[in-house]
């Protein structure tokens, strides 16, 4: 099933490039490799990948069950019910929440209100969470602003409300 | 060599007082399962721009050398290695620490410490040396060493060599966005401004190594392990056996895992694995490996930590990381306006040599230092994972954001990681996707500049002795698993 899936996707990464550097010139004066010599051999490469891939993965899987269940709505629906997999994904959503509203209302805030929002998602008590992110926030302010001088993105708002 | 200099260049306070807070850092990153010391370099990597180039790559040093140690810290407690770097000896050092896990851990210490001198001092004599030779090398031996770069990455980092490709490939697409090296042609940007310039090294570095780490560590945000109490026992008492037992051993082992890597792709994790299977193939009794010998604890863990410091000899000479640590220390390198080549070894000798002796200074401290993290072992393995992923996660987003001041990186790291991420559980190499963004864009400089000075002609290919000999080499690579020779992590995993 894995090599099913990488090798779909090799031939969409193939394809999709190939497409792309169809725009650019592949050779030029006097025969000289172009911008787009390179990534098309790279794509051209990923194709034959893919399709090594996928042939590979039929034949091992012909004569077994897993075969029928490839094409199988259901088999990905699993997929993203297995519990690891949903822990993965709400912590992805909860940082691209954090990270889009960062120019809005600033690393600081932002970074207190992400740290303890996961700790308490995931189990940690509310109090518990409330002081590891601000002592947390309090040791980044100290190290990374005030000795290490590393900017912080500021909010759109102004840092009167916050940094 | 101006040793004087180096040496007063490096006994500064600030950058003692650097290595020494790298080296802990590196005892908390290594020590906790799932966290890699390449994830803890490409943390650190953003906040050493803001330092004076010696300090910054001093703690990116010192950071690495402890972190592989403290790897064996959970293996020994727990029987899971905290870096892949720890697996091959986890089941000796388990079974031994069962019985006396801190002096285990002392034995572990002191021979990490003495395969990173060794493996040091291989690295201060042999890279000035190869230096010189190199300078001589053109586009074409460039661009033989780099695609040999490639070749080691695809072969020896992926379980299926065609996974390897795969990873390759997406790392050169990667890397060829933003304007093109030869002709000054704009690729793959889809009109955006940010894109410009390529894909930003540090945020893309975070991205693909701490994220992937941080999403397998949140899945099982519940988890908790049973920690092997330590008693009071004396730390240092299997090392004394260890040093007298097992002379030809640590030496041997610290020569195997120099040697393994250098070799561009390879690291730490092969060098034990490679040293593990040596030490057993030779010992008088090989029937007590996985049973919790001594002898296989002190060949896989001197091998490690000597592939730190070997790793280090391509980066600086050729400029092709040895391993995915090196990789990233690379970047910082570039930032701070230290080109690798024969010409920083010309240019800036002294602090060439002053980060060779802090690779020293930084092996001697560790003893200190992982003798504190022993006393403390049990602690740093209960921090909960709820409460260290969201934490590390903030210091990814300012770490990619401080690079250029820019929230775009930032939306890199994370895009890149979550990339990462499936790559990661499709079974597609990491450190293969990593590598050839870095040498990617070299091979296809080296090969057209070579064509065009060649006025197309191929024969510039191997015209040249070392150029020929690089690829032979290269081709070697390429037969190396149909000889079966390249599966090397399949078999004694």
């Amino acid at each position: 099933m894995k090599d099913f899936i990488v090798g779909i996707t090799a031939l969409i990464i193939g394809l999709f490039f190939t497409l792309l550097s169809k725009d650019m010139p592949l050779l030029i004066t006097r025969g000289y490799p172009g911008p787009s010599f390179f990534p098309s051999i790279l794509s051209i490469i990923s194709i034959i990948c893919g399709v090594i891939l996928i042939l590979k993965s039929i034949k091992r899987l012909k004569s077994s069950k897993e075969f029928t269940s490839i094409l199988k709505v259901d088999t990905f629906i699993r997929m993203f019910k297995d519990k690891e997999v949903l822990n993965a994904i709400k912590f992805i959503v909860m940082t691209v929440i954090y990270i889009a509203l960062i120019p809005y209302l600033g690393f600081l805030l932002t970074s207190l209100i992400y740290m303890l929002l996961v700790q308490v998602v995931y189990g940690v008590s509310t109090f518990k969470a409330l002081g590891i992110s601000s002592a947390m926030i309090f040791f980044i302010y100290i190290l990374f602003i005030g000795i290490l001088k590393v900017v912080v993105p500021e909010p759109i708002l102004g840092s009167i409300v916050f940094r | 060599m101006n040793v004087y200099d180096a040496l007063q260049l490096v006994l500064q306070p600030h950058i003692i007082l650097a290595v020494i807070i790298a080296e802990f850092f590196g005892v908390f990153i290594g020590a906790m399962p799932g966290l890699t010391a390449t994830m803890a370099t490409a943390l650190l990597v953003p906040f050493t721009y803001f330092m004076d180039p010696l300090a910054g790559i001093s703690m990116i040093v010192a950071m690495a050398t402890v972190a592989i140690f403290s790897g064996d810290i959970p293996a020994v407690l727990l029987k899971i290695p905290g870096t892949p770097a720890s697996a091959a000896q986890t089941i000796d050092a388990y079974q031994l620490g069962r019985r006396k896990p801190a002096s285990t851990l002392g034995a572990d210490l002191v021979c990490s410490a003495l395969g990173g001198l060794i493996g040091s001092l291989i690295l201060m004599f042999s890279a000035p040396a190869l230096a010189e030779f190199t300078s001589n090398f053109s586009t074409v031996e460039y661009f033989w060493l780099t695609l040999w770069g490639l070749s080691m990455a695809i072969i020896i980092s992926a379980e299926e060599p065609i996974k390897g490709v795969l990873g390759v490939i997406i790392g050169f697409l990667i890397a060829s966005i933003g304007i093109e090296p030869v002709y000054g042609y704009v690729r793959f940007t889809f009109g955006s401004i940010e894109l410009l310039n390529g894909i930003s090294f540090i945020p893309a570095m975070i991205g693909l190594f701490a994220i992937p780490e941080l999403l397998k560590q949140i899945s099982r945000p519940h988890e908790r392990f049973t920690v092997q109490l330590l008693r009071g026992e004396k730390v240092f008492e299997q090392a004394v056996v260890a040093l007298k037992k097992f002379k030809t051993t640590i030496t041997r082992s610290a020569l195997i895992g120099t040697f393994v890597g250098a070799l561009p792709g390879a690291g730490a994790d092969i060098a034990a694995w490679v040293s593990y299977g040596v030490t057993k193939r030779v010992s008088k009794k090989p029937e007590e490996f996985g049973k919790g010998t001594l002898e296989g604890v002190v060949g896989a863990t001197t091998a490690n930590n000597a592939a730190i410091s070997g790793a280090w000899i391509p980066t600086l000479v050729f400029g092709i990381p040895g391993d995915s640590i090196t990789a990233i220390a690379l970047g910082a390198l570039m930032a701070h306006g230290l080109r690798p080549g024969p010409m920083l070894f010309e240019r800036h000798g002294t602090l060439v040599t002053a980060l060779f002796i802090v690779f020293i200074l930084a092996n001697i401290l560790m003893v200190v230092v992982g003798y504190l993290a022993i006393k403390l072992s049990t602690n740093i393995l209960r921090v909960p994972r709820n409460i260290l992923v969201p934490i590390i996660a903030v210091f990814c987003v300012v770490g990619s954001y401080a690079v250029n001041n820019s929230i775009f990186d930032v939306w890199v790291m994370l895009v890149l990681g979550i990339l990462g991420y499936f790559m990661g559980r499709l079974g597609i190499p990491i450190p293969s996707v990593v590598l050839a963004i870095i040498l990617g864009p070299m091979v296809e400089f080296n090969f057209i500049t070579s064509l065009i000075k060649a006025d197309l002609n191929p024969i510039i290919f191997v015209s040249r002795p070392i150029a020929i000999g690089l690829a032979l080499l290269t081709v070697f690579t390429w037969i190396l698993p149909f000889l079966k020779i390249g599966r090397i992590r399949r078999t004694t995993t």
